[in-house]
């Protein structure tokens, strides 16, 4: 069995905040919080929760944004935790990014062939312009734009055309790794399933893993191969992505889909499992022991003491709950 | 039974808002750009009324017209909005100032941003309440606003009425939003991507309590949104619109079990349903919507439409009845259902297939 490409053990991300007024020990924000898990190439690994939950900060820190608080991050075999930042540059080649707003994150002032350009200049200062000219135009057919966009800048493309720049940006250099944090909510509904397959498409031709992180929970489950759940900082259940659908085992869990619209108006009215009640609490003051207690229609006694643990219940799928670990 | 009670009932049932021939543009200094170009519908007393369309399909600001709630820049070019009995374009300023929060509320994507974040949500509640002339001490309004907030659902109400937006979470501010926009008990409450923002657990409790008061208080609710899915949950009606104009308007179970026309077919094709088979691609619609500073003359889906034909691309089809599967109450906008436009092969396999419904 080959070693996996990404591996996140115990991964912690905590901030300061400062001027908080409040006591010492309770201005830390554990946005990430031991957080565990491992992505193969070629493989999808979903993270979904709600907004404030910590899975983009995951990403970040994974990425190297951030340094991790402690934890370890391995990626194709090197242990990149505590990095410095003039060894990162290599190892930023074989992860790359992709955006939520396709209209935030292009610089306006860039034509679209120096905006897919520039990850060439930073990474590969060994080409010349004309190969790189080269790369962006192989690059823009590609992603299903054509030569004759290079010249342009953004305002000139829709949101859909966007969003296909920022996914030539992301694979130019051709990493193993992409992280997709909300791909394509910024996108219209029409256009978002054409991203999706081209996606898709570029994972089976370039076999790369996603890190996809989004909060449409039927989209993440036709990315993924693999679906974790977030909770204030802690993965609260982890499985293969039809599993965990078909026997969502954490009341949070259960909780987000059944928030899901049913997608049809017969299947709205006869839904009968209630959705999640209340507002995620702050990070910076959680409820001690489960984080979720605090929503929970099945809170007990001891769920306010410790956190569970996460553990295995067969099958590649894992729970942090005393319903299921008693 | 009871949907089939509803809907022969609402069918005869007059209108409280109805928008005729509405074309609004914006005007830049360099060109007009046509946001609404002949927009006919017809809000149902009680009903809850789903306005589908995608970013610039002129959904909102169909319903911002209706308002007279145009930026400078934008303006009503032709068309009435008929409430109650009288043409609200030609309304003067102070009977728009009772229609609006008064009559007719309306709440917005961003509640942030519909918030004064220098006074307190009881505060901006109160104002709401005697901003429409109710002669109400302060006790009364305190008293009003209280109620108003448990009416939301907002827990510990004597406490956060004396917050500040910031100290709200967001579904808590649309909560608020909402108190507000129910502070003078309007008949019609305008919701415009009222849950865009929101994560898909608070989408749900938003959801439920718009179900809920219109349950209780009989108003009636227009639900703007790009999200099928949300209309799925809450409304009876839905109007699909795209570059300016009508697509489809249906009762809200055939629009799922037999959409007709193309655009709206596609939308609901390219979504992944919970039993989305995951070695199969998602079917998208080709294209982008078309620019409006250089609308289509023909129908403006057509370049996107596997079904095009050259008259699709000259002659813009119009908003026609189509009796399909026995259901009444359906309109279309699509030539595939004029029986004396040329037909082509196509027409027929299309047709079997919005008989057999989107299986998505």
């Amino acid at each position: 069995m080959t070693a996996p490409l990404l591996s996140v053990e115990n991964l912690a991300q905590h901030f300061r905040v400062r001027g908080s007024g409040r006591a010492e020990s309770r201005s830390v924000v554990r946005a990430v919080d031991g957080v565990t898990f491992t992505l193969d190439e070629g493989r999808t690994f979903g993270l979904v929760g709600e907004s404030g939950c910590g899975k983009s900060t995951c990403a970040r820190s994974i990425l190297r944004i951030y340094t991790p608080t402690s934890g370890r991050i391995t990626l194709d075999g090197e242990d990149i935790t505590h990095m410095s930042q003039d060894a990162l540059p290599p190892i930023r080649r074989k992860m790359q990014m992709i955006f939520q707003d396709p209209y935030a994150s292009l610089n306006p002032r860039m034509t679209v062939r120096d905006l897919i350009a520039e990850p060439l200049r930073a990474h590969r200062p060994d080409m010349s312009r004309a190969e790189a000219d080269d790369a962006v135009f192989e690059m823009l057919e590609k992603v299903g734009l054509t030569r004759e966009h290079s010249g342009r800048y953004p305002h000139e493309f829709s949101g859909g055309q966007r969003q296909r720049v920022g996914v030539a940006r992301a694979l130019i250099l051709r990493p193993k790794l992409v992280v997709c944090d909300e791909p394509i909510s910024a996108l219209d509904v029409s256009i978002q399933a054409q991203i999706v397959n081209l996606l898709r498409d570029f994972q089976e031709k370039l076999g790369l893993a996603y890190l996809f992180i989004a909060h449409d929970l039927s989209m993440v489950r036709y990315m993924s191969d693999t679906i974790s759940v977030m909770y204030l900082g802690k993965l609260v259940e982890s499985s293969p992505a039809d599993d965990l659908y078909a026997r969502p085992l954490h009341p949070y869990t259960r909780g987000l889909l059944a928030s899901i619209p049913a997608g049809h108006p017969r299947l709205a009215r006869l839904r009968t499992e209630s959705g999640l009640s209340g507002d995620i609490p702050s990070p910076i003051d959680p409820p001690s022991g489960c984080a979720f207690r605090t929503r929970c229609p099945h809170a007990m006694a001891r769920c306010a003491e410790a956190a569970p643990p996460l553990t295995e219940v067969g099958g590649g799928h894992r729970a942090a709950c005393y319903l299921i670990n008693p | 039974m009871d949907m089939i009670n509803q809907r022969s009932a609402s069918r005869g049932a007059d209108s409280i808002l109805e928008i005729r021939g509405l074309h609004t543009s914006f005007f830049t200094s360099a060109c007009e750009i046509p946001a609404v170009r002949g927009v006919d519908i017809a809000v149902r007393r009680g009903e809850c009324l789903g306005v589908v369309g995608e970013s610039g399909s002129g959904k909102s600001v169909t319903f911002l017209s209706a308002l007279r709630l145009l930026a400078s820049t934008g303006r009503i070019k032709r068309g009435e909005i008929i409430y109650g009995g009288h043409d609200l374009t030609k309304a003067s300023a102070s009977r728009l100032r009772e229609v609006r929060g008064g009559e007719i509320a309306m709440i917005f994507q961003d509640p942030m941003s519909s918030l004064n974040p220098l006074m307190t949500i009881g505060a901006q509640i109160g104002e709401m309440i005697r901003a429409h002339g109710r002669s109400m001490n302060k006790n009364a309004v305190d008293a009003r606003t209280l109620e108003l907030l448990s009416t939301v659902l907002i827990p510990e109400p004597e406490k956060r009425l004396r917050q500040y937006p910031h100290e709200f979470s967001g579904g808590m501010r649309q909560r608020a939003m909402i108190a507000m926009a129910l502070a003078c008990k309007p008949s019609l409450l305008i919701a415009d991507e009222p849950t865009t923002a929101l994560d898909v657990s608070i989408q749900d409790q938003i959801l439920k309590l718009l179900r809920r008061l219109q349950t209780d208080t009989g108003m009636s609710i227009v639900f703007i949104t790009h999200d099928l899915g949300a209309v799925a949950e809450l409304c009876t009606r839905v109007v699909v619109m795209y570059a300016g104009l009508v697509m489809e308007e249906s009762p809200i179970e055939p629009l799922f079990d037999a959409p007709l026309h193309p655009y709206t077919r596609g939308l609901l094709a390219s979504i992944p349903g919970l039993s989305q088979d995951r070695s199969r691609r998602l079917i998208p619609i080709p294209g982008s919507p078309p620019d409006m500073s250089a609308a289509p003359d023909g129908c403006p889906f057509a370049p996107r439409c596997e079904h095009a034909r050259n008259i699709c691309l000259s002659n813009p089809p119009a908003l026609t009845p189509i009796v399909s599967d026995g259901q009444p109450d359906r309109l279309c906008r699509c030539w595939l259902y004029a029986p004396d436009a040329p037909r082509n092969p196509l027409n027929g396999g299309f047709l079997s297939k919005a008989a057999q419904g989107v299986e998505s």
